[in-house]
């Protein structure tokens, strides 16, 4: 059966660590997309540096020129990202070779999320001056899933290995 | 011919002896292949590409901190800008329907302007239009409250832009009241031009914008008794020096604990508390700032509501 080859023998963490990655990252999304349609405040710290209220109320938290929460296309990078894992987890447990496009493939798919995110920090601090909790988790997960991703890749995938 | 040496016939003999052996022979140490570990350089080792991975996302996010840094303390903007308004909280605001307002109508309030004597000079802009002057403060939860009738009137006769997202003073009455700050907003009409003035920030004793001379002497005029309670009082607004509104008729407990989303999606029902109060009060608004336009446009002092409203203010 072939394993990642940071994984060790037995458990392909990084394939596992992507899609919790992917689902909590999913999870907090749509906690937010929910709210702005609901029309109500997320929980969270209002006032001050922290304040998640103003930055999802604020003109950088919807798609440019449109009326879309941002969340909604974070929702679909998580899903593409936790699909992706599920892909690399089928071919792990079933013995089988990943596609060789898989591993560059996720980890274009996290520098692209990345460069988002790296956008949204710009807006928040630069911009906004003020600091969203529920949106820097979403960050944190988007950058774990960039170093997984990373990883995979310098690893090579299995059916590369001799 | 010279024949080999008798060491070397030796070596020659052995080796046709055992030459059907010699797959299976152990061969000598020298031929052996062998694992070369060549290092990789270090660039390629495991860990470089994830850390320099987290240290270029890291630096990134280092350099973002202090520009936030630079612009903060630059003294060209010694204010924060605060973040601007979604569309979505903006359009639900500015965009309070026909129907909605004339059921609210009047919203159970009492008429919130005072007719200035007729004798008072016209107070107009700078392209000749009739001025609607605001004094208000980041801080003030009256402001807060009243802000949002502002937008909702003076959206009826034309466009704001880049409202900004503000909450009043923590640790005043009525705290952390949702609202937009006019700082660094800006609004175009063809039928009226709107001064806004916010004297402090959000905290209290931080002065933001200073009245002009002519200003001062508009505050000291009108902004006093009889026609407000306290020389300077906030919020207070002059509509082109026929009437002035000192204080707010929209209460700041009904506003507790709302965001800005949420009082904006209330404004879409007539029967919302809220929405009674802020469509209210932005209705007599309007029809005060009818009476300066000559009831233009059409479409706004022509409603029915609107002009019941204004056949019942003072002149």
């Amino acid at each position: 059966m072939d394993r990642d080859a940071e994984d060790g023998p037995g458990v392909p963490i990084g394939p596992w660590a992507l899609l919790v990655f992917a689902l909590a990252g999913l999870g907090l999304s749509a906690y937010l997309t929910t709210v702005h349609y609901a029309g109500v405040a997320p929980l969270c710290t209002t006032g001050g540096f922290v304040n998640c209220e103003a930055v999802t109320s604020s003109s950088y938290s919807v798609v440019p020129g449109t009326s879309i929460p941002v969340t909604v296309p974070g929702m679909i990078w998580f899903i593409v990202s936790g699909a992706l894992a599920v892909v690399a987890l089928r071919c792990t447990l079933g013995g089988h070779p990943e596609p060789r496009w898989l591993r560059s493939g996720h980890a274009v798919w996290a520098g692209l999320g990345m460069v988002s995110v790296l956008y949204f920090i710009w807006a928040e601090v630069v911009q906004l001056h003020e600091l969203c909790e529920w949106c820097t988790g979403v960050h944190v997960l988007v950058f774990c899933s960039l170093l997984v991703t990373v990883a995979r890749l310098q690893t090579g995938a299995p059916e590369e290995e001799a | 011919m010279p024949q080999p040496s008798k060491r070397r016939r030796q070596e020659l003999a052995a080796s046709r002896n055992t030459s059907s052996k010699r797959a299976s022979a152990p061969l000598p140490d020298r031929y052996r292949p062998r694992r070369v570990t060549v290092s990789r350089p270090w660039w390629r080792s495991p860990g470089a590409l994830i850390g320099g991975t987290a240290g270029a996302v890291i630096a990134v996010v280092v350099i973002f901190i202090v520009l936030a840094d630079l612009g903060s303390s630059s003294a060209s903007a010694p204010i924060s800008p605060l973040p601007i308004a979604s569309d979505s909280v903006v359009s639900a605001v500015t965009g309070v329907t026909t129907q909605v307002s004339d059921t609210v109508g009047s919203g159970g309030i009492s008429n919130p302007l005072q007719a200035l004597p007729a004798t008072a000079a016209k107070l107009t802009g700078a392209d000749g239009n009739p001025e609607v002057f605001y004094l208000g403060a980041e801080f003030c939860p009256f402001c807060a409250a009243e802000r949002w009738s502002v937008v909702v009137a003076l959206s009826r006769f034309g466009t704001f832009t880049d409202l900004r997202l503000l909450t009043s003073s923590s640790t005043d009455n009525y705290p952390n009241t949702h609202t937009f700050s006019f700082y660094g907003s800006s609004y175009s009409s063809q039928y009226l031009d709107f001064v806004p003035l916010e004297t402090a920030t959000r905290t209290q004793g931080q002065t933001l914008q200073t009245p002009t001379d002519a200003q001062d002497v508009l505050i000291e005029t009108y902004d006093t008794s009889p026609y407000s309670s306290k020389t300077g009082g906030i919020p207070f607004m002059d509509f082109g020096n026929v009437y002035v509104a000192s204080g707010t008729a929209v209460n700041p407990q009904y506003l507790a604990g709302l965001s800005w989303q949420q009082i904006a999606n209330d404004l879409s029902d007539p029967t919302n508390t809220v929405a009674q109060a802020i469509i209210g009060n932005a209705n007599y608004l309007t029809a005060g700032i009818c009476k300066l336009t000559g009831n233009l446009p059409a479409s706004v002092c022509g409603d029915t509501v609107i002009a019941a409203l204004e056949s019942q203010l003072g002149s």
